[in-house]
């Protein structure tokens, strides 16, 4: 009678898809949803963040993965993209004054690539005309003269003071390192010896005239470097004359073209002023004719070369750029690095752009884990955010490890809204331990895990089913296939009453579907093709599930499944690998004695349980003395175990079992072994809601099964946990069929009632209860345990002068 | 190829050099003339007695070249300038032999360039002077114009020398003055060769003059050569004159 009452129906145990509110008889008459189903907070929030235009309003989308995040985020960019300006070009170029600083150029779209080609075309230009230019033979015969020149004056400086010493009798000869000078008579050159017997007036006046010779050959070999200069200087002038010309006709037509860019214009003027300068770069090298090798050689001109880092000409709108692999090199650009003889070097032409270059002027989508764990990435995205420019440093730069000289190319000022996707830990982290994060990402869209299971929501589940379908390309599915997946979204969900958002799951199933469907060639997927592929999912994943429950079943882990027991009970455990969930039964045992303990559990004192289920042990050892022994203390030692447990014990959904059980070894009370429990429980002994229910069930139902169904076996759940239920067909039958039981509890003492068989009982004027009742047999064993108290209490006072006195917490 | 002292029957081309002319370009030209006639090239660099005599003297010092400065130096101090001077050059020999593929020796001789004996042993067919302060380099960018003396006297080999001394000029513009052997144009043996020359493009012009105008031109002094052929008929006062006044590379044909 107490256990019927407590029964669920087995309507109760599954929440099924009522069919007839669908008037389609497959989702290809319906038509697909466009809007992601119950994310209307997160769409707001998106279409917010992207509208409004003010610094730091950049978004933070955040949600599980799987939820089509990434998807809606695209979905609304591209549609606010297509009405806007499509960003600009952006070019490095040649600093000519400091080429350390490349300057950067921003054009209108399409004219980078036109630049580039423009100045290609100019380099090959002037490889062709300035050669022909400097053959020419009026440039030939002006530089002739001014070669004649240097040299005929060369040579007269030279040829008058050899003229006037040999007059003198001195005579100039060449040595290997420069000139020597020495005395002749008649051409001939005198020997030491000869010299030696001259007089000392000639001798005197021999030097005197070397002394003076030596004087102006020094002269003339210190203008030598002046002559040098001078012509050097002419040749030069007289090269810039015919560059000049060269150079200003070539460019006139693209200084044409480009007249309404300031900034290309400034360029191009140091181009012109830089090609006059340096006008023997483009004559022919190595004797070769470069008509015929003009191509090899513009390439090499990198100071012409236009790096179009942005070339938005093939974009339409304002530019989305999702970078899937942010470093921070991808993120901020880089400068690369050419080997050459052993060394390392750079130009801007090796500038390459990073994600934030393309996005400029649109939108980056991010994804925020991997923005966080590449080095440095979060780091450079702030300060590129803060200081809406991109500056291209390199790591060694950024932290200054390298003492190398490289590139500080010109910042671009920075436009772009950020969007990042990811989990809520990494939001609420960042918000709680990164104050920049505030400032930067001021914007939250929040995606919704469930939305109600409405019969509104059914319909539009539907559609998101047609969508997805029509987005893939796979057949339809039939009504009676609908239902079943939206059913198993609420399993999913864990709630009856909900409908997971998980796109990502309900693309797989449908997707597994499809193919279960294709291999019967079946034009649409139907119920038992869905079916097909929940069932398969679950074959494939439990392989531990099954190991576990064979150890039962085989009698290695001790679960009982009928009789009754003292101080035994079935708790019910969820364990999780990898994203599957499965329930297993624990037993779950308690001793009570006298003393002073208290309760203790177990699982704490070994380190094996945690916070949570430590709180619970607490919360149940406060309702046991406040429930019996409200107005003496309770003098009890007790101790409760989850046994052949050798892992972590979390949580406290065992707390209303562990409460029973310990009721069971207190009152010595037998405990119904063909039901588990499950449960968390108040101080006032109120039965609360768990997680995991369905699974929880499931576990139990699975051992029974395995070990034939009596029809005494079931499951005691939360009352509240009733919404949760979605079970398996298997079981619901079992219940249908009278063979297994699901139980609902509001308060331990509905649990304790179910378990002993025995009446709570009704407390009388005394504070008494009925001798048949579970509370009546707990409250006499806790007067037993005051009486024996009092009695040791006694005992030690008659013993105190002898000083034997061992208190260990016990008496 | 090695350098080889024992075959003095092979015919030979003769280059001189010495402390006040080494160019790398005159042995250049000197090895292309050896190749262009398959003979050896006999190098020799004179050890200039007047250097060795000039560095004995006390009144005597040496003006650097490239800074002016004023050096001591003594007869030691000048050897061995010139056998420094002698294996750079050697050196230089080797290199572009190795290259011509042409055999080669190497001589040091004491003396005097002026004194050295200008008629030609019966087997050398050139005989190099090199009498360059700075030769200029055929320059990759632009075009020069080349002065070329020609003094044709008959000599069977001068048309060798001359297509040599133009392939070498092949990217500038060149003036040859063409000294005829007699007092009328037309004579020489280069006539044919200058003919065709001219007649193939415009960068070779021919200016004939008759022998004795050589004088005249040799005393101009804006009339600056970059090379100078002599046929070895020319009477041996003539030759010592040209040269005295010329500051290039001097072949003389056999």
């Amino acid at each position: 009678m107490i256990k019927r009452d407590k029964r669920l129906q087995p309507e109760a145990l599954y929440h099924s898809c009522d069919l007839s509110q669908f008037d389609f008889t497959s989702t290809a008459e319906i038509e697909p949803l466009a809007q992601p189903l119950g994310q209307q907070r997160a769409l707001e929030a998106i279409e917010f963040g992207v509208d409004i235009d003010r610094y730091g309003f950049n978004l933070f989308v955040l949600g599980p993965s799987g939820l089509g995040k990434h998807e809606l985020v695209k979905q609304v960019l591209e549609q606010r993209a297509a009405g806007e300006q499509v960003g600009s070009d952006w070019c490095y170029v040649n600093n000519f004054d400091n080429p350390q600083k490349p300057r950067v150029l921003q054009l209108p779209v399409g004219m980078g690539s036109q630049l580039r080609k423009d100045m290609q075309s100019l380099v090959e230009d002037l490889l062709l005309s300035l050669p022909a230019s400097f053959q020419s033979e009026e440039y030939h015969n002006r530089r002739q003269e001014i070669e004649d020149e240097l040299t005929e004056r060369q040579e007269q400086a030279f040829k008058k003071l050899n003229d006037d010493a040999e007059g003198q009798g001195i005579a100039i000869m060449r040595t290997p390192r420069g000139y020597t000078l020495g005395p002749t008579v008649d051409g001939k050159l005198l020997e030491p010896g000869e010299y030696k017997k001259l007089s000392q007036a000639d001798r005197e006046r021999i030097e005197k005239l070397i002394d003076d010779i030596q004087l102006e050959l020094q002269a003339i070999i210190r203008d030598l470097p002046l002559l040098q200069r001078e012509h050097h200087q002419r040749l030069k002038e007289l090269n810039r004359e015919f560059t000049q010309h060269t150079v200003e006709q070539l460019m006139a037509a693209m200084e044409n073209t480009y007249r309404e860019q300031a900034e290309v214009m400034t360029y191009l003027a140091e181009v012109r002023n830089f090609a006059i300068e340096n006008v023997e770069a483009f004559l022919p090298q190595d004797g070769q004719h470069e008509i015929d090798n003009v191509s090899k050689r513009a390439a090499e001109f990198h100071e012409f070369s236009i790096n179009v880092i942005v070339d938005n000409t093939e974009t339409e709108g304002a530019p989305i750029v999702f970078e899937d692999n942010p470093t921070y090199q991808n993120l901020i650009g880089r400068t690369e690095y050419l080997a050459q003889m052993g060394t390392l070097v750079t130009n801007f032409t090796l500038i390459k752009s990073g994600a934030l270059h393309r996005a400029n002027g649109g939108y980056l989508i991010l994804d925020a884990r991997k923005v966080l764990t590449h080095a440095f990435s979060w780091e450079g995205l702030k300060r590129v955010l803060k200081a809406r420019q991109i500056k291209i440093q390199s790591l060694e730069q950024m932290l200054s490890l390298a003492s190398s000289v490289s590139l500080e190319p010109e910042s671009i000022p920075l436009d772009v809204k950020v969007v990042l996707t990811g989990e809520p830990i990494l939001y609420y982290l960042l918000k709680a331990y990164d104050p920049e994060f505030s400032q930067l990402f001021k914007v939250e869209a929040d995606f919704s895990h469930h939305t109600a299971r409405s019969a509104d929501n059914s319909q539009l589940y539907a559609r998101m089913i047609a969508a997805i379908q029509q987005r893939e390309g796979s057949r339809p599915l039939d009504k009676a296939g609908v239902g079943r997946v939206i059913e198993q979204a609420s399993r999913v969900a864990d709630d009856s009453e909900k409908l997971s958002l998980h796109i990502e799951s309900l693309r797989d199933l449908l997707s597994e579907a499809e193919y279960w469907a294709g291999k019967e060639d079946s034009a649409v997927i139907s119920l038992q093709h869905v079916n097909k592929a929940i069932d398969k999912q679950l074959y494939r994943q439990d392989k531990y599930r099954e190991l576990l429950q064979e150890q039962v079943v085989r009698g290695i882990k001790l679960i009982d499944t009928e009789g009754a027991k003292v101080a035994q009970v079935n708790g019910l455990s969820v364990l999780q690998i990898g994203d599957y969930m499965f329930g297993q039964p624990s037993r779950i045992t308690a001793t009570a004695r006298l003393g002073r303990s208290g309760v203790i559990d177990i699982e704490r004192e070994a380190k094996l349980g945690g916070h949570i289920h430590s709180k619970g042990v607490m919360i149940l050892s406060s309702y046991l003395a406040s429930r019996y022994a409200a107005n003496q203390p309770l003098p009890l030692s007790a101790s409760l175990v989850f046994e052949q447990s050798y892992g972590m014990v979390d949580g406290d959904s065992a707390s209303a079992a562990e409460l029973c059980v310990l009721l069971s070894a207190l009152g010595e009370i037998p405990l119904d072994q063909s039901i588990a429990v499950t449960g968390s429980i108040n101080q006032l002994g109120e039965i609360q809601a768990i997680g995991g229910v369905n699974e929880k069930i499931e576990g139990f139902f699975d051992i029974c099964q395995m070990r034939g169904l009596s029809g005494e076996q079931g499951v005691i759940i939360p009352a509240t946990n009733q919404v949760h239920l979605m079970l398996r067909e298997d079981i619901r039958q079992a219940v249908v069929d009278e063979q297994f039981s699901v139980y609902v509890a509001e308060h331990v003492e509905d649990v304790m009632e179910i378990l002993s068989g025995q009446p709570r009982g009704e407390m009388d004027a005394d504070g008494n209860y009925p001798e048949d009742s579970f509370n009546y047999r707990v409250q006499q064993r806790v007067s037993e345990l005051q009486q024996l108290l009092k009695q040791f209490a006694h005992s030690d006072k008659d013993n105190a002068g002898t000083g034997d006195n061992a208190d260990d917490g016990d008496p | 190829m090695n350098e080889d002292n024992h075959q003095p029957q092979q015919r030979s081309v003769i280059l001189r050099i010495d402390a006040g002319s080494f160019s790398v370009t005159t042995i250049e030209l000197a090895v292309q003339m050896a190749a262009s006639v398959h003979s050896r090239l006999h190098a020799m660099f004179i050890e200039d007695e007047d250097l060795l005599h000039a560095a004995g003297l006390p009144c005597t010092r040496e003006i650097s070249f490239s800074t002016a400065r004023e050096r001591p130096t003594d007869v030691e101090q000048m050897q061995r300038s010139l056998r420094s001077m002698a294996e750079k050059i050697k050196k230089s020999l080797e290199q572009a032999s190795e290259r011509s593929q042409i055999a080669w020796s190497f001589d040091v001789i004491r003396g005097r360039m002026r004194d050295l004996e200008l008629t030609p042993e019966l087997d050398v067919v050139f005989t190099i002077f090199d009498q360059a302060i700075s030769p200029k380099a055929p320059s990759k960018r632009y075009r020069r114009t080349r002065r070329i003396l020609l003094v044709d006297n008959q000599s069977p080999h001068l048309t060798h020398a001359l297509q040599v001394v133009l392939q070498n000029f092949a990217r500038d513009l060149v003036e040859v003055l063409h000294i005829n052997p007699g007092d009328q144009p037309g004579a020489g043996a280069t006539d044919d060769l200058l003919r065709q020359i001219q007649q193939l493009g415009g960068w070779v012009s021919v200016i004939d003059l008759a022998h004795d105008q050589l004088a005249a031109v040799l005393a101009e002094s804006d009339k600056t050569f970059d090379c100078a052929i002599i046929s070895c008929h020319e009477d041996t006062d003539s030759l010592r004159n040209i040269l005295k006044q010329l500051q290039c590379p001097v072949i003389l044909v056999s």
